[in-house]
């Protein structure tokens, strides 16, 4: 029984291991960047049968959860072009997404923001995505979009402008603006 | 003011808006010029606007358990290439089976 074992050992199973430890990040990422849950295990779906596929690509030891991003996003892209637009989250899923957690935001808080992140051209939100929320160098983070390390400070840079703006114009009667800048924002906005 | 019919909210809202109230306002006297020379720390700071509300919702996904329909594709991936292994020690001959299991 044991030699039995022993032969059906394949190099697999320490990759399937740590395949299966990157999967809440993985979908964590996924859910974040479309919105959508069922579009975000879908994505995760392609990209565990993706990586599998090229799992001798993977040399051991490097940062695999980087190395699925880089594939996850590859094909999000792959998908919105054609789908010729970006499909935007229906506000169910997205509450149902968040329902079960500990919330430090209100649900309706999480919604505007959930509108606002999707408003961002999805170059910014992932760079934001990456830095803000999955704990990446901006250095891996370049290497994920493959681009430079400065343009990722630039997006993520731009996306929280943006995201503060809007935050602060829906929120403005909790914690937006002083009342003279307030009508300035909101007309800059709108114009 | 949409949070009006649910109290409870309402208030977990205005908790949230006394604690970003310092960092909302302080990036918004910057927003629209990249100024800012550390971003990254900024959006990490525990009650940065953006960045409390990016990790709320990365953790609200992250902390759910990992759907099944997961842990059976890589169960079947992990078992298709066991016998595609298989396979191929058959091919090769009884000989590198027999060597095989005669080590163990």
């Amino acid at each position: 029984m044991s030699s039995e074992l022993g032969v059906l050992k394949t190099p697999s199973d320490g990759f399937k291991r740590d395949l299966l430890s990157c999967l809440p990040r993985l979908r964590a990422f996924a859910g974040s960047l479309s919105g959508n849950p069922s579009t975000a295990d879908d994505l995760v779906q392609d990209t565990v049968l993706k990586a599998w596929s090229k799992q001798e690509q993977f040399e051991p030891g490097t940062n695999m959860i980087a190395w699925l991003i880089t594939i996850l996003r590859n094909q999000f892209y792959s998908k919105m072009r054609k789908a010729g637009r970006e499909v935007q989250d229906s506000e169910g899923t997205f509450t149902e997404m968040l329902a079960t957690h500990p919330a430090q935001h209100g649900a309706l808080d999480m919604m505007d923001f959930r509108r606002a992140l999707d408003t961002l051209p999805s170059d910014q939100r992932e760079a934001i995505i990456l830095i803000g929320a999955s704990g990446f160098s901006y250095e891996e983070a370049a290497d994920i979009c493959g681009c430079a390390v400065g343009t990722v400070k630039s997006r993520v840079n731009r996306a929280r402008n943006r995201l503060q703006e809007i935050l602060s114009i829906s929120g403005s009667d909790d914690y937006g603006p002083d009342e003279i800048s307030a009508p300035l924002v909101k007309r800059a906005f709108v114009a | 003011m949409k949070l009006k019919s649910n109290g409870q909210m309402d208030v977990a809202r205005d908790r949230a808006g006394e604690k970003t109230t310092d960092s909302a306002t302080a990036g918004h006297s910057t927003s629209g010029h990249l100024t800012s020379g550390n971003v990254m720390a900024e959006l990490r700071q525990p009650n940065d606007a953006v960045g409390s509300r990016l990790r709320e919702m990365f953790s609200a996904i992250e902390d759910q358990a990992i759907p099944d329909k997961f842990l059976d594709l890589l169960e079947k991936l992990d078992a298709a290439e066991r016998a595609a292994d298989e396979r191929v020690e058959d091919k090769t001959g009884g000989k590198l089976k027999k060597a095989h299991t005669s080590e163990q």
